[in-house]
């Protein structure tokens, strides 16, 4: 039963896959953007899809579990206030890149004050905290389909038959195929999280029975701080305030500003963005918050598949495994989205800037292409053997791309910015980031935020020294762009 | 009113909705109990992304620039 719910959810993806091929995909507009004239529904549920990874089905009921319920908070309405987010960021990256044919986030910060430095910062942040965490996603997914076929598939071959038939329907159809799949995914994320709390609530004897019993058990769990006091009120505030910063800043997110037909696609993005978080955030919390009911004893980062073991234990073996191939979704949405902005950008940013300026739209899609397959063998490569200084990058991606933040908003909004200043803040951020993780800057002057608050500190106050402070502010100049159509 | 005022009011708005999540002042109330079990402050957060996603709609509706628009005089020109 399992491999038929398995096969089918591939099949339906490459299905797609062709189906997004078949429109066209002759242009880097078209390859990369789908065309800039994706419809609001489509626009809604790419951003969640991509947004929301295996680690929200996984890592959340973990740290559910470990921490209780005041985890849904920072998570939900943190990343419920990407909404506003879009307001700020997103619409006006729309604008510039329907106006201008911005194809890629380096390429627009850029061109609008006109610095190649500039651009190639960008670029190099975007693809050091992007890279590893895409090399690291085959491991999850090869995990989650070991789980599936009860080890018959060993973890490593199903990294690569999922990545296979991912880079199948990217290779295909680009950011059309991708965003169809999302489509798909995103539903399957929303409505399979919910079969998920609604069967084990069920198998526990109801919500409110399960919710009184775990209260009984561990009533830490339901604390405002969290159990062992988790949060105090400057880390509460540090992990308000980072998926506002972070997520606009993923290179897969960015992109996905250039992509809608029109601003209502934003518009709806943007309002519903807060309603799913409410709703959905609570799911994995609520199942990590239950799991102590029936595995008290869980220590550490095993706690992580606390999810798995519930619906092993409690639900169906057909039901748990079409939750368990949301999960794959939720993976498989991220992880293409990721490919695809890798490749968009190392085409028109390092490509066909700096090595064949006169590239053909057609040759720059079939370089996009063939990067697609380049960098998910390098993403396999890594996975069979990951380095360890790959997952201390990823453990800081979320904080080394906020550190982009206050540099984009001010090249959207401030007139007195400046490259310099930009490039300043960005180095001077990232700087800080090392800084903190190996030890160089005692801990102390965290003030008890977590790192991102004095970062972000250091990048706006740096940012704001170098502005054009005097005199009348010119005209920025405009690099000269690859063709895109 | 000028667009720069309900700008500033939008602001605000959105500025207020960010402070009220920073809820200290009741972090040591005990654990009540709202529906399905859930603990009551949870709840109060539900509500506050409703009226989040409610402002934006509004936002949307009324202050958001429409397509043809221009963005206002801050973008720097190309």
């Amino acid at each position: 039963m399992n491999y038929v719910i398995i096969s089918l959810y591939l099949a339906g993806m490459v299905a797609l896959g062709v189906a997004g091929y078949q429109y066209g995909t002759k242009t880097p507009d078209d390859y990369f953007l789908a065309g800039r004239r994706v419809g609001a529904l489509v626009t809604f549920f790419t951003l969640i899809a991509t947004n929301f990874s295996a680690f929200f089905f996984l890592g959340f009921a973990g740290a559910g579990y470990r921490i209780g319920y005041s985890y849904y908070v920072p998570m939900a309405f943190g990343t419920g206030l990407v909404g506003v987010a879009i307001i700020l960021i997103g619409d006006r990256v729309w604008r510039l890149g329907k106006r201008h044919g911005y194809i890629t986030p380096p390429e627009l910060v850029g061109d609008r004050l006109g610095s190649v430095p500039l651009k190639i910062v960008f670029l190099t942040v975007m693809v050091v905290f992007t890279l590893p965490y895409l090399a690291l996603q085959p491991i999850g997914a090869g995990y989650l389909l070991a789980q599936l076929s009860g080890g018959a598939i060993p973890e490593f071959a199903g990294a690569v038959l999922l990545t296979v038939i991912m880079v199948a329907y990217v290779f295909l159809g680009g950011m059309r195929s991708v965003a169809l799949t999302d489509v798909v995914q995103g539903a399957m994320i929303l409505t399979l999280m919910l079969l998920a709390v609604l069967v084990i609530g069920h198998a526990l004897g109801g919500i409110g029975e399960a919710n009184r019993r775990v209260f009984a058990l561990e009533p830490s769990l339901f604390s405002r701080a969290g159990r062992g006091d988790f949060y105090n009120a400057r880390t509460w505030f540090s992990y308000m305030i980072l998926w506002f910063l972070a997520v606009p800043m993923f290179p897969q997110v960015f992109m996905r500003f250039f992509i809608p037909k029109s601003s209502l696609s934003l518009k709806v993005s943007a309002s519903l963005y807060p309603l799913v978080t409410a709703g959905l955030f609570f799911g994995p919390v609520i199942i990590g918050v239950w799991g102590h009911l029936v595995f008290p004893d869980l220590a550490g980062t095993t706690s992580d598949q606390i999810l798995p073991m519930m619906m092993a234990d409690l639900a169906p073996p057909w039901v748990s495994a079409f939750v368990m191939v949301g999960a794959l979704a939720a993976f498989m949405s991220t992880m293409d989205s990721q490919l695809l902005a890798l490749s968009s950008m190392i085409t028109r940013d390092v490509y066909v800037s700096f090595f064949n300026r006169d590239a053909s739209v057609e040759l720059q899609v079939r370089v996009g292409r063939w990067l697609v397959v380049i960098l998910s063998l390098i993403g396999l490569a890594i996975a069979y053997q990951p380095p360890d200084t790959f997952f201390a990058i990823v453990t800081e991606a979320f904080t080394g791309l906020a550190v982009l933040f206050p540099a984009t908003l001010a090249v959207l909004y401030w007139r007195r910015v400046t490259a310099a200043g930009c490039i300043a803040s960005i180095l001077a951020g990232e700087g800080a980031l090392l800084g903190f993780r190996v030890g160089w800057i005692p801990e102390a002057l965290g003030f008890g935020f977590l790192p991102l608050v004095p970062i972000i500190t250091l990048t706006t106050v740096t940012l704001l020294a170098l502005g054009r402070w005097r005199g009348a502010v010119p005209e920025p100049a405009v690099v000269g762009r690859p063709r895109i159509s | 009113m000028s667009p720069r005022g309900r700008r500033a009011i939008w602001s605000a708005i959105f500025l207020a909705l960010f402070v009220l999540s920073l809820d200290y002042w009741r972090w040591d109330e005990r654990v009540r109990f709202g529906p399905l079990g859930l603990p009551s402050w949870s709840l109060y957060f539900v509500a506050l992304l409703v009226l989040l996603s409610g402002a934006i709609a509004v936002f949307a509706r009324t202050d958001w620039e429409g397509d043809g628009e221009e963005p206002p005089a801050s973008e720097p020109a190309p």
